[in-house]
């Protein structure tokens, strides 16, 4: 049996879920619907396995942080004066909206993020579905703090409290906040980020502070007369994490195969995500797109109920254990372990999103 | 004082005033401001003001490995979107730097050296098949800079190789810059031709 070593991320699987159930909770008590089963559970089975992928993955972003804040690092920091990470909090979160803002506006990096706004609920669960193919990217925006030689402990604990922050931005339950809403990134703040309303799209990256949203002029407040939808303008329809993950890829790859010349496949990677060959990169507007019908059942049999339940609680235990153990097993084994969770994910998502299909509207 | 301080300001001038000049397209501004960033940083060493060697050395490297071929991109496609747009000249920076940063850590020390060479290469290539005099001087003084300095060769005895790459790298952005407010490509003839 491999040793066992207790780790803050361990902790944080079972604090988000149990937050979660909170969220549920409340909710019912409040009389008000902003679960989906099918979608709740699909969120948090796409956060598992992110985590699967990117407890080695994080590890690239950790090596290239730590080789760079050594042979570069400028300053020495003192970690015992608050002021450090004070100044490295908000220093990781103007990076982070950065990230957040290419994310969004550059179509291969878009690929990645997607994910994370693929559900059509707007909840704690949402806050989950994080994408497990983003890795590759984010690292090279954070360079900047690792060349004034903020030290990686310090790195990786305020990314930590930043990620954190923002799950409890992810909610219905909680209105406007009052002057909150000047300094912090509110729940009302990050709900406008998530609606594919006209005025929603490209709004709010911010992740902890709502200041470079209104510096760099992509801040916009919550309508009380216009009621946000969430979602993907075009809607996913699988249950599947791992397509969930793939399927803009493979989108981008296709259109960009489809161009005639290579200045136009380049710009299915590099340009915005609404580009089309005739040059126009403005989103469309959210009346012009024709709606995407689900293709679910809205009442879930119970025995995909609870195979779906007991597939995360499975994959939560497994994931607890191996965030636990991985630190004792050598890279290829890692890789190994992660690449049959993903695989494993994909196997059991395709059957789960077969299950919940409304066979009659297949049929059609 | 040592005279690299004097040489960098120069530079800085140089880089600076393209950086900050509308006339110019986003991408070379871009790479005028990675160098002016490095050229800076270089006088505060250099001047004994402010050393911060390891910043200057950072700054330096992103100017061989992103400014070098982002202002190569801007004259061979000059009409280009990385070339015309401030999106994509920040996104092919953004790479470049990036990619340097990866050979760095990975300890490929000729990597920076090697695109720079090669941009600057290319620059030279253009510039010829161009007709471009002023262009071709421009390039050639960038590449006499980045080979003096690779080969440890001073201009005088009282100067040092980092000089030389000062002095003929400002020389050849100043004339390049002159060349950037009308791209080379447009009076270029048709290489089929």
């Amino acid at each position: 049996m491999p040793e066992f070593t207790l780790s803050p991320n361990i902790l944080v699987v079972p604090f988000l879920i149990t937050l979660v159930l909170i969220e549920l909770v409340i909710s019912k008590v409040m009389g008000r619907s902003v679960y989906n089963f099918q979608d709740s559970i699909t969120s948090i089975n796409i956060g598992i396995m992110s985590q699967f992928v990117n407890a080695t993955g994080a590890v690239i972003s950790a090596f290239m942080y730590a080789i760079i804040e050594m042979k570069f690092g400028t300053f020495e920091w003192d970690l015992t004066n608050p002021l450090t990470w004070i100044f490295a909090l908000v220093l990781y979160d103007l990076l982070y909206y950065w990230v957040h803002r290419t994310g969004h506006e550059v179509n291969m990096f878009w690929a990645s993020h997607i994910t994370h706004h693929s559900s059509d609920e707007f909840n704690l669960s949402t806050a989950l579905r994080q994408a497990s193919t983003g890795f590759y990217f984010k690292w090279i925006f954070y360079m900047p703090l690792a060349v004034l030689g903020i030290p990686v402990q310090v790195f990786v604990v305020v990314g930590l409290i930043d990620l954190l922050y923002q799950v409890w931005v992810h909610t219905r339950l909680v209105g406007r906040l009052g002057w909150i809403e000047y300094v912090l990134v509110t729940p009302s703040n990050h709900r406008v980020h998530h609606g594919k309303n006209d005025y929603c799209i490209d709004k709010n990256y911010g992740g902890m502070f709502c200041a470079w949203d209104r510096i760099f002029g992509t801040y916009a407040d919550e309508r009380e007369e216009e009621p946000i939808v969430y979602g993907l303008k075009k809607k996913l329809n699988s249950w599947n994490p791992v397509w969930s993950n793939l399927h803009y890829w493979a989108s981008m790859f296709e259109k960009a195969r489809r161009q005639n010349n290579w200045r136009d496949k380049l710009m299915c990677f590099f340009a915005p995500p609404a580009w089309s060959p005739d040059g126009d990169s403005a989103p469309r507007p959210l009346a012009d797109i024709p709606v995407t019908a689900s293709v679910f059942v809205e009442e879930t049999p119970a025995l995909v109920k609870i195979s779906g339940l007991a597939m995360t609680g499975i994959s939560a235990t497994l994931l607890v254990f191996y965030l636990g153990t991985k630190q004792h097993m050598p890279g290829i084994v890692q890789i190994f372990c992660a690449t049959t969770a993903v695989s494993a994910f994909g196997l059991l998502g395709y059957f789960w999103t077969q299950g919940n299909k409304d066979k009659k509207e297949l049929e059609l | 004082m040592s005279t690299l301080a004097i040489t960098d300001a120069l530079l800085l001038l140089v880089t600076l005033s393209i950086a900050v000049s509308a006339k110019q397209s986003p991408s070379i501004r871009i790479a005028a401001g990675l160098f002016a960033s490095a050229a800076v940083l270089g006088v505060l060493r250099f001047s004994g003001l402010l050393p911060l060697p390891t910043l200057h050395s950072f700054f330096s490297g992103l100017g061989a490995t992103s400014a070098f071929p982002l202002l190569a991109a801007s004259f061979l496609f000059s009409t280009s979107v990385v070339a015309t747009q401030w999106r994509f000249a920040s996104i092919f920076a953004v790479i470049a730097g990036a990619i340097g940063l990866v050979a760095s850590a990975l300890e490929v020390g000729l990597w920076g050296n090697a695109v720079a060479l090669i941009s600057v290469a290319t620059l030279v290539l253009r510039s010829i098949f161009a007709r471009d005099g002023l262009a071709v001087v421009g390039a050639v003084s960038l590449l006499a800079a980045l080979l003096l300095f690779a080969l440890g060769i001073s201009l005088a005895s009282f100067l040092q190789p980092g000089d030389s790459l000062h002095l003929f790298m400002s020389l050849g952005l100043l004339l390049l810059g002159k060349r950037g407010q009308t791209p080379i490509l447009t009076q270029a003839p048709a290489l089929s031709s």
